[in-house]
C-alpha cells in the first residue's frame, strides 16, 4: 500500500478517534478525554500535513506511478507549477481543502480558550473534516497507483500554468474552510444554548469573509488575464458557487452585530452560519460532480452521492437542533426606531440573503428544468444580469444610507444634516453623466455611486472628529484603530463602491470590436490607434507561441508594443490557448485578444473597458477594510488603551 | 425633481433608439460548441460561424425575436441563454420577486415589533477581553 494513502487513513483513523474522544468526554464531562481527543487531533493533522508534503514530493520527482500526478504533470512541466499542479484536479484539491481545515482546526486549539464551548467546537469541525479524510481514503484517493510507470505525465493543462492559478484555489479553499469552523460555532452556540459564540466567531467570520474575497477576486483576474475572453465574470456555476457563501458571509457579519447589541437575530444568524456551510459543500460539489455544465468544473466523477448526503445531513441536522433549543432561539425584539443602523441592516440582510438565493436558483435551474420539462437549459448571463442589477442597486444606495444612521435611534433634523451633502453628490452625478451623455443606467450607477460615496467620506470625517471629543488626546490613526471595527466597515464599504461603479463602468460603456489587419495597417479604437506590425514565432520544448506585434499609439506617442499570442502546448493533447495582452491606462485597459492569422492578414477581438481597475483596486480595498477590523484587541491595547489610560491618569 | 427625472425618461427613450448589431444578439444565444460559453464570450470556429448567420440575418432585415426564433429552430432550445418567460420557465423568472416579497414581508414584522433593550455598542465590544464579554 501506498505510504501517502497509509497516511491519509491513519488521519482519518485518528480523526474518528477524536469524535469518539470529544463525544464522549462531552457527555462524561471528562477533561483527560477531552485532551485526549486533541492529540488525536494533532495525530491527524499531522498525517493530513505529511501526505500533502508527500503529494508535492511526487511531482517535483515526476513519480508517474501515481495516476494523479501522471494526469497532472509532466517532465516538462516548470517546478513551480509541478507545486501548484497539486490542486489542478479534484482529488488534489479535495486534499488541499482538508488540510487547509486542519490548519483552522490547529489555529482554534492555539488561539481560543478550552472551554466547553470549544469542545463543541472541536467536535463538529472534526466531523467535516471525518467527511473529507472519508472521500480521500475512498472515492478521490489521490494517491491512486497506476500499476505501471508511464515514461511522462501528461502534463497540466496550460490555463493552470499561471501565478492567478496558482493563488485562486488555496484562498479560496481558506474561504471555504472557514466557514466550516463558522458553522460549528454557531451550532455549538446553540448546542449550549450560549451567546458566547458570537464573540468567539466574530474574528472567524472576518478572516473567512476575507479569504472568499480573495479566492472571487483571483478567480475573477484569471478569467480576465488568461482565459482570453475579456470578461471576468460570466455568472458560470462554478463561479457563482464561489459568490453565494461571500453573500450569505456577507450578511451574517452585519446581523451577527444585532445579535451583540440587543441579544436578537439569534435564529437567523445560526441559519446564515448554516446555509453559509451549506453553499460551501454546494460549490465543492457543483465543481467536481460535473452535474452540471461549467467550463471550470473538474469533469464526470463519483463524488456526488456522498456530497447530496453530506448536504442534506447538513440541513436536517441544523433543522434538528434549532427545534431541540427553540426556547433559547427565541429571539429579542431588535429596533427601537425604523430610523437606526439595526433597521439598515436588516435591509442590508434581505438584499444580500434575495442575490444569494437568486443566484443559487439560477445556478440550479438547470436541474429542476431537467426534472420538469426534460432538458437542461442553459442560464447564461442575462438573466443574472436582469434579476441582480436591481438588487445591486439598491445595494449601493442602502450602502449610503446604512453609514449614515446611527445605532438605537435617528435624530431626524441630524439625519436630513448628514443626507443633504450625499443628495447634492445625487445630483452633481447625475448631471454630469447626462452631460456627457452616458446610457441611463451608467447615469443612475454614477448617481448612487455619488451618494453612497460622499455619505461615506463625510462619516469618516465626522466620526473621527466626534471620537476626537470623545478621546481627547488620542491621535486619528489611535482613534481609527480604537474604533477599528467601524472604520474597517467603512473602507470595505468604499471596496464595494469601487468594485460598483468598476463593474458598471464595464457593462455600460465598455467599447468592442473584431478587426482584421493587414501588416502595417493602422486603425483607430477611441482613443488609440492601433498598427499591426506582423508575427513573431518562438519554439520551446514545452510550447510554440506565435506573438502578433501590435503598435499602440495616443497622440502621437507610442504606449507600447503588444503582443498577444496564440500558444501550442506540446504536452498532453496539444492544447491551443490565447495569451491576451493588456495595457493599463488607469483606470480603463486596452485588451487585445489574437485570434488568428492568414497570409498577411492578422485577426483581434480589441476591447477598451474604461473601469476595470477599479474593481480590482476596489477589491484590495475590500480587503484590507477586513483586515483592518480584524487587528487583534492585544495589539490595540498596547497601542491604544495604555495611552489612554496614561492621558485619564 | 419633476423636470429632472422627465429629463432622465426622455434620455432613456432617445439612447434606446439604435439599429440592430450582433452584440444585441450574441448576449442571448450559447455557441452551440458545446462549451456552454454565450456566444459573445466564444472565440472557437463554431462561434465564428453562428456569428456569420447573425450577422446575415441582420442585413436581410430580420428584427431581434425573429434572429432568435430562427436559431431556435435551427440548433433547438439549448441555444437559448435566456430561457423563455412562459411555460414552467416562468417560475424561474418571478422567484426572485417572490423572495424578496417575503423577505419584505418578514423584515416589515420584525420593524414593527419595538420591545427591545441595548446591551452594548458592537464597535466598543471587540476592545473588551473575551472574557469579559464571556461571563
Amino acid at each position: 500500500m501506498e505510504l501517502g494513502y497509509i497516511s491519509i487513513l491513519i488521519a482519518l483513523i485518528s480523526s474518528l478517534t477524536s469524535l469518539y474522544y470529544y463525544y464522549f468526554g462531552i457527555k462524561n464531562k471528562s477533561p483527560t478525554m477531552l485532551k485526549n481527543g486533541e492529540k488525536s487531533i494533532y495525530i491527524a493533522i499531522a498525517f493530513i500535513a505529511f501526505s500533502s508534503i508527500l503529494l508535492i514530493y511526487y511531482f517535483i520527482t515526476d513519480s508517474f506511478w501515481i495516476e494523479y500526478v501522471a494526469s497532472y504533470s509532466s517532465k516538462e512541466l516548470p517546478a513551480f507549477y509541478k507545486i501548484t499542479a497539486f490542486w489542478a484536479g479534484s482529488n488534489g484539491s479535495l486534499l488541499l481543502w482538508t488540510l487547509i481545515l486542519s490548519c483552522y482546526i490547529f489555529a482554534y486549539l492555539r488561539i481560543e480558550r478550552k472551554d466547553l464551548l470549544s469542545a463543541y467546537v472541536m467536535l463538529i469541525s472534526m466531523a467535516v473534516m471525518t467527511f473529507f479524510l472519508f472521500l480521500l481514503a475512498t472515492v478521490s484517493n489521490p494517491f491512486q497507483e497506476m500499476g505501471f510507470i508511464p515514461s511522462n505525465g501528461l502534463g497540466l493543462n496550460p490555463l493552470l500554468q499561471t501565478p492567478e492559478m496558482a493563488v485562486h484555489p488555496p484562498t479560496l479553499f481558506l474561504g471555504y474552510a472557514g466557514s466550516a469552523l463558522v458553522f460549528s460555532l454557531a451550532i455549538s452556540g446553540i448546542l449550549l444554548s450560549d451567546d458566547r459564540w458570537v464573540f468567539r466567531a466574530r474574528k472567524w467570520i472576518v478572516f473567512t469573509w476575507i479569504w472568499l474575497t480573495q479566492g472571487i477576486f483571483w478567480g475573477a483576474v484569471w478569467a480576465y488575464r488568461v482565459l482570453g475572453w475579456g470578461g471576468y465574470w460570466a455568472w458560470d456555476p462554478v463561479e457563482n458557487s464561489s459568490l453565494l457563501p461571500w453573500l450569505t458571509l456577507s450578511a451574517l457579519m452585519h446581523s451577527i452585530m444585532i445579535q451583540e447589541a440587543r441579544k436578537g437575530m439569534k435564529l437567523w444568524n445560526i441559519l446564515l452560519a448554516s446555509i453559509t456551510f451549506e453553499f460551501v459543500i454546494l460549490g465543492t460539489f457543483i465543481t467536481r460532480s460535473g452535474i452540471i455544465s461549467s467550463v471550470h468544473a473538474f469533469g464526470q466523477s463519483n463524488l456526488t452521492p456522498p456530497f447530496m448526503l453530506m448536504l442534506v445531513f447538513v440541513g436536517i441536522f441544523t433543522l434538528i437542533v434549532i427545534f431541540a433549543r427553540k426556547d433559547y432561539i427565541k429571539s429579542q425584539d431588535i429596533v427601537e426606531s425604523v430610523a437606526s443602523k439595526e433597521a439598515t441592516f436588516l435591509f442590508n440582510n434581505l438584499i444580500l440573503v434575495a442575490s444569494s438565493l437568486t443566484v443559487f436558483w439560477g445556478t440550479i435551474f438547470p436541474l429542476v428544468s431537467e426534472g420538469i420539462a426534460g432538458y437542461k437549459v442553459t442560464i447564461g448571463p442575462p438573466f443574472y444580469n436582469q434579476v441582480i442589477t436591481p438588487l445591486a442597486f439598491l445595494l449601493v444606495v442602502l450602502l449610503g444610507f446604512c453609514i449614515a444612521f446611527p445605532w438605537r435611534r435617528a435624530n431626524s433634523k441630524e439625519l436630513i444634516r448628514r443626507l443633504r451633502l450625499p443628495a447634492l453628490a445625487f445630483f452633481v452625478g447625475a448631471s454630469l453623466s447626462m452631460a456627457f451623455q452616458l446610457k441611463i443606467e451608467l447615469i443612475l450607477a454614477l448617481s448612487v455611486f455619488m451618494f453612497s460615496l460622499t455619505t461615506h467620506l463625510q462619516q469618516y470625517i465626522q466620526d473621527t472628529s466626534k471620537f476626537r471629543e470623545e478621546y481627547k488626546r488620542l491621535s486619528s490613526i489611535k482613534i481609527l484603530l480604537r474604533r477599528r471595527r467601524r472604520y474597517g466597515g467603512y473602507t470595505a464599504h468604499l471596496g464595494l463602491l469601487l468594485i460598483f461603479i468598476g463593474i458598471a463602468g464595464g457593462v455600460y460603456s465598455q467599447s468592442y470590436e473584431n478587426v482584421a489587419m493587414k501588416v502595417n495597417e493602422k486603425m483607430e479604437f477611441g482613443d488609440y490607434v492601433l498598427v499591426y506590425r506582423g508575427i513573431d514565432f518562438k519554439d520551446t520544448r514545452l510550447k510554440t507561441s506565435w506573438y502578433a506585434h501590435v503598435e499602440l499609439w495616443k497622440d502621437g506617442k507610442l504606449l507600447k508594443i503588444m503582443k498577444p499570442a496564440i500558444e501550442r502546448y506540446k504536452s498532453g493533447n496539444g492544447e491551443e490557448i490565447r495569451r491576451v495582452d493588456i495595457f493599463t491606462e488607469f483606470p480603463k485597459d486596452v485588451y487585445i485578444i489574437f485570434s488568428g492569422a492568414t497570409g498577411d492578414t492578422a485577426f483581434f477581438d480589441v476591447k477598451i473597458d474604461p473601469a476595470i481597475n477599479l474593481i480590482w483596486v476596489g477589491c484590495w480595498v475590500l480587503t484590507a477594510g477586513g483586515i483592518f477590523a480584524l487587528i487583534p484587541r492585544r495589539v490595540v491595547s498596547q497601542f491604544v488603551f495604555k495611552v489612554e489610560s496614561e492621558v485619564k491618569a | 425633481m419633476r423636470s429632472f427625472f422627465a429629463l432622465i425618461i426622455l434620455y432613456s427613450i432617445i439612447s434606446g433608439s439604435s439599429a440592430l448589431s450582433l452584440n444585441d444578439i450574441q448576449g442571448d444565444v450559447i455557441c452551440t460548441c458545446g462549451c456552454g460559453k454565450i456566444l459573445e464570450n466564444c472565440d472557437c470556429g463554431t462561434a465564428e460561424s453562428m456569428r456569420e448567420e447573425i450577422n446575415s440575418m441582420i442585413l436581410s432585415g430580420k428584427n431581434r425575436e425573429e434572429i432568435i426564433n430562427e436559431l431556435q429552430s435551427m440548433y433547438g432550445r439549448e441555444v437559448l441563454a435566456n430561457p423563455p418567460k412562459e411555460g414552467v420557465f416562468i417560475g424561474l423568472w418571478y422567484y426572485p420577486v417572490f423572495v424578496v416579497l417575503i423577505g419584505a414581508i418578514i423584515v416589515y414584522a420584525i420593524l414593527k415589533r419595538r420591545d427591545t433593550e441595548w446591551y452594548g455598542d458592537p464597535d466598543e465590544t471587540i476592545n473588551q477581553d473575551e472574557f469579559e464579554l464571556e461571563h
